[in-house]
């Protein structure tokens, strides 16, 4: 517990973390401040990139472990499986319609990339280092809860259009925009690219991709406390039960986490970053796949929880927590 | 100065469904068209910016000059894709000087 704790502390004291902090404060405060959308497109290509890139040339560097194989499995697993619990938890909680139920779910289902950069740095803040191919794993998880929260939704997938008045079911749009979402093309092609330039490709780009890396994240993350404001201040339909809902089901995924890496049998650092991609909320691309297949689910729902309860739960005591508790039981 | 009458719609839709629009504008016949960034604005769900990370609530302008029968099927065929997509299309006569661009 105290070790925990500890972790907690030197978390919430990080630059990132009060970066974060900082933007959630001028963004509640109503002040000017605010990064130019582009910026922030480009600083989130930009930490993509850095990522895939690190975790190619990782994985190059150490070949297909068998912990690689197990972290994939146990992610594809929870992909899966998060999208049904979120649907679950989501209704015990609310009143919602079932198809902003299934939005929401898709939402949990799919995982933020950001929380998994902002957990990558406290691991290494905290002395102990996940394999870098973990991107991949993360890359992996994008679409797969998308896709099964759509079919929790009890009808088309996608709307027949007037170009097209007979289509329905997964269009090949929609297909194009959870498997084609920018973010998963930068993740995974720099991975490969990282893979395939190995360690002399990770030397030339060091200075990029691992200098520039705690600055831009904090950055980022200052961005991130501004969304998140103006996400909590816009037009919402959260309920306590619904914000309640929006900490259980990290605090549930991370469990199920947990328990999946216990099974196949992988070390702490690893556990605890599955553990955080499962409790993780997609902001990026479900939000787009949503708007596309479900539009009637509510966005006032989906958005401000993902962004506005869950991001910063983890981000400020999800991660050490979960970090903490792998280490205790693994 | 002779001038020729057509159509002009103004077609405000979120990002992710802007390739809709497009699409149903090229099967009616419509080529020549502009997309433009919203920035900020208030509709019926309230006040909306392109402060958002991702573009999924993102607002597109879409500009476009076209003959009254080209205008009536883009506009019928966006009725449809309305009934589930939000969005608006603004539809006013204009004058145009050189009526074979449009």
């Amino acid at each position: 517990m105290t070790e925990i704790l500890g972790l907690a502390a030197a978390n919430l004291m990080s630059p990132a973390v009060l970066f974060f902090a900082l933007g959630l404060f001028a963004g509640l405060a109503k002040s000017d401040l605010a990064i130019p959308e582009q910026v922030a497109k480009g600083l989130s290509i930009y930490l993509l990139l850095s990522i895939g890139f690190k975790g190619g040339a990782a994985a190059r560097a150490t070949g297909l472990t068998s912990d690689f194989v197990s972290a994939l499995c146990v992610g594809l697993v929870l992909s899966v499986v998060m999208p049904l619990v979120a649907f679950l938890i989501l209704r015990a909680f609310s009143k919602l319609e079932r198809v902003t139920l299934a939005g929401t779910a898709a939402h949990y289902g799919s995982i933020s990339i950001v929380t998994y950069v902002a957990a990558m740095d406290f691991a290494r803040l905290a002395g102990f280092e996940p394999g870098a191919y973990l991107a991949a794993v993360a890359a992996a998880m994008e679409t797969p809860g998308i896709i099964v929260a759509l079919m929790l939704a009890g009808r088309p997938a996608a709307a027949p259009t007037a170009a097209e008045p007979h289509k329905s079911g997964f269009s090949a749009e929609l297909l194009r925009e959870v498997l084609l979402n920018g973010s998963v093309v930068v993740l995974v092609g720099a991975f490969a690219i990282g893979l395939i330039s190995g360690e002399a490709g990770a030397k030339r780009l060091d200075i990029f991709v691992n200098g520039l890396f705690a600055g831009v994240l904090c950055l980022f993350l200052l961005e991130m406390g501004l969304v998140a404001a103006r996400r909590m201040q816009g037009r919402n339909r959260l309920t306590p039960g619904l914000a309640a809902a929006g900490i259980v089901i990290p605090l549930v995924g991370a469990g199920l986490g947990l328990a999946g890496s216990a099974l196949a049998g992988l070390p702490a650092p690893e556990a605890a970053i599955l553990m955080t991609l499962a409790a993780s909320a997609s902001y990026i691309a479900a939000p787009a796949a949503i708007r596309i297949a479900l539009p009637e689910a509510d966005p006032g729902v989906y958005l401000p929880l993902a962004i506005g309860v869950t991001f910063p739960f983890n981000v400020a005591l999800g991660i050490p927590l979960y970090a903490g508790i792998a280490q205790a039981v693994l | 100065m002779q001038t020729h009458t057509r159509k002009k719609l103004e077609i405000l839709v979120e990002a992710p469904i802007l390739k809709k629009v497009e699409e149903i504008l090229d099967a009616c016949g419509v080529h020549v068209f502009s997309v433009f960034d919203g920035r900020e604005g208030r509709g019926l769900s309230g006040r909306w910016t392109d402060q958002n990370v991702a573009d999924a609530l993102d607002q597109r302008l879409v500009w476009a000059v076209m003959t009254e029968e080209a205008a009536d099927q883009v506009v019928a065929r966006l009725a449809v894709l309305f009934q589930r997509y939000p969005g608006v299309v603004v539809v006013s006569a204009v004058e145009v000087l050189r009526a074979e661009r449009f």
